[in-house]
């Protein structure tokens, strides 16, 4: 169970004093705004929470909640996350960061804690473009997009992370767009409630290297989930993985599952190896040493 | 060589049961109080492939598999052949081979010489007229061994009891008489001139390399392991797998290297010993990790057990060359500890070492053992586990924790005098901070500037100064210490190069062996005591270019350095006691004569 702090903070409460070094107008300002209000909301208690990232403007984040925080090494998030999670399981553990740390240099993480069903949050807030580095194609970059290092236009297809999401496994996977900060907060709050791997992607435009059009862009394709709709339907998840960003952008939570989660496993192999009590080192030595038994007709 | 010590090679097809022989072998020897050594090697196949197995047994200590063999067994010339590296007879090796072995004596994979005194016996035909089936003829083996060892034919008809209890009365009576029908072959038969004198009451345990680092990890604190599969290294994983969980532990196999140092660097982060295992190939994937651990101040083990490399190499077998990717490996300054293992005792006591030094510096800290290691089997005196103290990090108190500033969190990369800060784990109140791969403050929070760069490598470097000092006990000297002739050596190579001194003793040739299991930071102070005064300095290893020659010339005063002498090879066959005696011989010699 998620830890809860004593008395009920405010978003303020989780805003650390370290200042972001984001430019004007990221859209990672929203996202980080979502995360305060979703920690307020559950009222989690910040020395019982984790944030974890790997490198890129994103992973910043961690360092600007009043958590317990790790700014990690490129591709790594998720990992460390399960490590944590997998250590302390009563702490709530996010993963964060960009497209470029979870769908390039960390795809294979990424796959496999979708698969594992490990009980964390993650956070991608994809912008198609790697900022950290000043402008470089990424794995979710639209084709034909110019890029400091696709300079005559992207020929590859970008990866759709929320159809990867559903193919890998995951048992939680939502959309939101960083200026729907709302949308964010409910969202963002619900993955931290779901226990197994619960996968936001949050679409958070850069306006430095990818400028303004790519959030009027992103605007005049999103909408809502549609009346009716059942997000524990996979056909109906499909239908919303499949979409081609190209004409429409669905918001809102998509696919919920219930199996169970990795930490719920690793507790079932601990029940079952001590279920004849737990041995002492001894014990094990003395396992090492050769006996054979009473001395019986053989001698 | 001394009367209390024998060795004993066997090698056959898969099915002959080659590795039971040998399991039998060294279970009885310890259970009747002798020291002993088990190395097994397979051919390429995946499964049922040849195999051979090499057992030293001895009333004292085993250092190395030993030169010379007084027994050789051979199910089939054939299969033999392939290890005949391995299972090289000698003048004083008693051979056997089954009768049905048809190879004509011209295509016999033995020196010429040995052929003549080559012993034929019906191996396959008693054990199916003794044992009931030809799946006995292993235990056949095992009686001509007891036969011609002069060991204790009751000590094995006990482990054979044992062995079969569970198929039935039947099963074990055919394979008493199969054994039973190798003794009398063996008492009609010259006998070993070697002869071990077995001491009751005093049994030893068997356990091989890796089962005794992930125990000593175990016994060190370890809750959480996280590997990928990789040969030599997995019965560490598997080991672990089993028992890790049975004390509230977590072992995972996730989807690769980098996967696998993460989480263990993320399980320690919340607050529990965590390791992290491979060999070659999967440590060059984990350094980049470990230059985070170093970084953010993570407590960390990770254990290469080394294999011929590079690339895939030969992984079951067993180099000393990933000795400067563990000193170096890392990018940038990033200070951690190294440390070696130089045989399977000390696969237990430097895994509580590893984990004590990762908790007590917040340090990552790489192991060195190898495939010889790993894999190869011991009988040793059981593990004191009285002695075993294990030490556990610096926790910020409720006191300090009271007086953190609230506005800008806890100072988790304070300056100190020794360099190590109190560090807190979630979940302690008032003690979150950032923790950081980027270049950090005492709050972690990021700096770029070149002040505090100074500042915090200073604060790395500094805390792992007083390990050399604190952890005096992992430097190995021996020998005579007023010799004029040092030996330098690590890891594996401690077995060969101390028998080989011992040896060299008893022909008057004095030698002192220096072997640090400390590498990183270089106990200099120590060794260089040690090799004051001599006059060469050999120094002796498994790898093709002489990495531990390469590094000593740079971390020994000059006139110290001037006289190392490099003896290097590749590996895949470990360093002979032989053939260190004479890397050394030529320049002990003056002080023989003296």
């Amino acid at each position: 169970m998620a830890h809860q702090a004593v008395t009920q903070l405010t978003q303020k409460d989780y805003k650390a004093s370290l200042q972001p070094v984001w430019c004007p107008g990221c859209g990672d300002f929203g996202v980080v705004a979502a995360i305060y209000q979703a920690l307020a909301r559950l009222n989690l208690d910040p020395d019982h929470t984790m944030l974890v990232s790997g490198i890129g403007c994103s992973s910043r984040l961690p360092g600007y909640v009043n958590t317990y925080s790790f700014n990690a090494i490129h591709g790594r998030a998720i990992p460390i996350a399960t490590g944590i999670k997998a250590a302390n399981p009563e702490l709530t553990v996010l993963a964060v960061g960009g497209d470029g740390d979870g769908f390039a240099i960390g795809t294979q993480h990424f796959v496999h804690a979708a698969r594992r069903n490990v009980d964390i949050t993650y956070v991608c807030m994809d912008n198609s473009i790697y900022g950290l580095t000043k402008g470089h194609v990424s794995p979710t970059t639209p084709t034909g997009e110019v890029t400091k290092t696709s300079p005559y236009g992207n020929i590859e297809e970008p990866m759709n992370p929320v159809l990867m999401a559903l193919a890998c496994g995951a048992t939680f996977i939502a959309r939101s767009f960083s200026a729907e900060v709302k949308t964010s907060v409910e969202l963002i709050a619900q993955a931290i409630e779901h226990r197994g791997f619960s996968f936001v992607h949050l679409i958070s435009p850069c306006p430095v290297f990818r400028g303004r059009q790519q959030f009027d862009w992103v605007k005049e394709r999103i909408r809502r989930t549609p009346e009716g709709f059942d997000f524990t339907k996979r056909e109906q998840a499909r239908a919303i993985a499949f979409e081609d960003p190209r004409e429409h952008i669905t918001l809102g939570l998509i696919w919920r599952d219930e199996r169970p989660g990795l930490m719920a496993g690793q507790q079932a192999i601990r029940d079952k190896a001590t279920a004849k009590g737990t041995p002492s080192y001894e014990d094990i030595l003395h396992s090492f040493i050769p006996d054979f038994g009473a001395v019986g007709a053989a001698r | 060589m001394s009367q209390e010590d024998l060795s004993v090679g066997v090698a056959g097809a898969g099915g002959d049961g080659v590795v039971s022989v040998g399991e039998l072998l060294i279970q009885v020897g310890a259970h009747e109080g002798l020291f002993g050594m088990l190395v097994k090697s397979f051919g390429p196949q995946i499964r049922g492939g040849e195999s051979s197995v090499r057992v030293r047994l001895s009333s004292s200590r085993v250092l190395c598999q030993g030169d010379d063999l007084d027994v050789l067994i051979a199910f089939n010339w054939a299969d033999y052949g392939r290890f005949r590296a391995e299972l090289m007879p000698s003048e004083r090796t008693l051979i056997f081979v089954d009768e049905q072995d048809t190879t004509p004596p011209e295509q016999i994979p033995l020196p010429e010489r040995f052929k003549a005194a080559v012993m034929r016996v019906p191996f396959e035909k008693l054990a199916v007229e003794k044992g009931g089936s030809a799946l006995a003829k292993n235990i056949v083996a095992v009686g001509v061994l007891a036969g011609a060892l002069n060991l204790p034919r009751d000590g094995f008809a006990r482990a054979i009891e044992n062995k079969f209890s569970r198929k039935g009365a039947q099963v074990v009576a055919a394979n008493i008489a199969a054994l039973d029908a190798g003794v009398a072959v063996a008492a009609e038969r010259p006998h070993a001139s070697a002869h071990v004198s077995v001491k009751e009451g005093e049994p030893r345990m068997v356990i091989s390399g890796n089962d005794a680092f992930a125990f000593g990890s175990l016994v060190a604190g370890c809750r959480f392991f996280a590997g990928y599969p990789i040969t030599p290294q997995s019965e560490v994983m598997e080991w672990l797998g089993k028992e890790l969980p049975r004390f509230g532990g977590t072992m995972i196999q996730p989807e690769d290297e980098l996967a696998s140092i993460s989480m263990a660097i993320g399980a320690s982060t919340a607050g529990v010993k965590a390791l992290t295992a491979s060999s070659g190939p999967g440590i060059s994937l984990k350094l980049e990790a470990m230059g985070l651990a170093s970084m953010a101040e993570v407590p960390l083990v990770v254990l290469n057990v080394q294999r011929v490399g590079p690339s895939t190499g030969i992984p079951t077998k067993t180099e000393q060359a990933d000795l400067l990717q563990a000193l170096y490996g890392t990018h940038g300054d990033a200070p951690k500890v190294v440390l070696s293992t130089t045989d399977v005792d000390d696969c237990f006591w430097v895994a509580v070492d590893a984990f004590n030094i990762a908790e007590r510096y917040q340090t990552p800290v790489l192991v060195l053992s190898d495939q010889g290691i790993g894999h190869r089997t011991d009988a040793i005196p059981p593990f004191d586990l009285s002695a075993v103290k294990v030490v556990d990090r610096r926790l910020a108190t409720e006191a300090e924790l009271a007086a953190v500033d609230p506005h800008h969190g806890f100072r988790r990369y304070a300056m100190t005098e020794s360099g190590v800060s109190p560090m807190t784990i979630p979940g302690q109140a008032r003690g979150n901070y950032l923790m950081s791969g980027l270049e950090h403050d005492e709050l972690g929070w990021p700096v770029s500037g070149s002040a505090v760069h100074q500042k915090m490598s200073e604060k790395r470097a500094r805390k792992l100064e007083a390990v050399p000092r604190e952890y005096a006990h992992l430097m190995i000297a021996a020998g005579d210490p007023r010799a004029d002739v040092g030996v330098l050596a690590w890891g594996a190579a401690k077995g060969a190069t101390l028998e080989a001194v011992e040896r060299l003793a008893t022909a008057g040739v004095g030698v002192r062996a220096v072997i640090p299991r400390l590498l990183m930071p270089f106990p200099v102070e120590q060794v260089e005591r040690e090799l004051e005064g001599k006059k060469v300095l050999h120094v002796v290893e498994l790898s093709f270019s002489g990495q531990f020659y390469t590094y000593l010339r740079s971390v020994l005063r000059p006139e110290l350095a001037a006289r190392l002498v490099r003896h290097s090879r590749a590996g895949a066959a470990p360093l002979g006691v032989g053939e260190i005696c004479g890397f050394i011989q030529p320049s002990a010699q003056p002080i023989a004569a003296d």
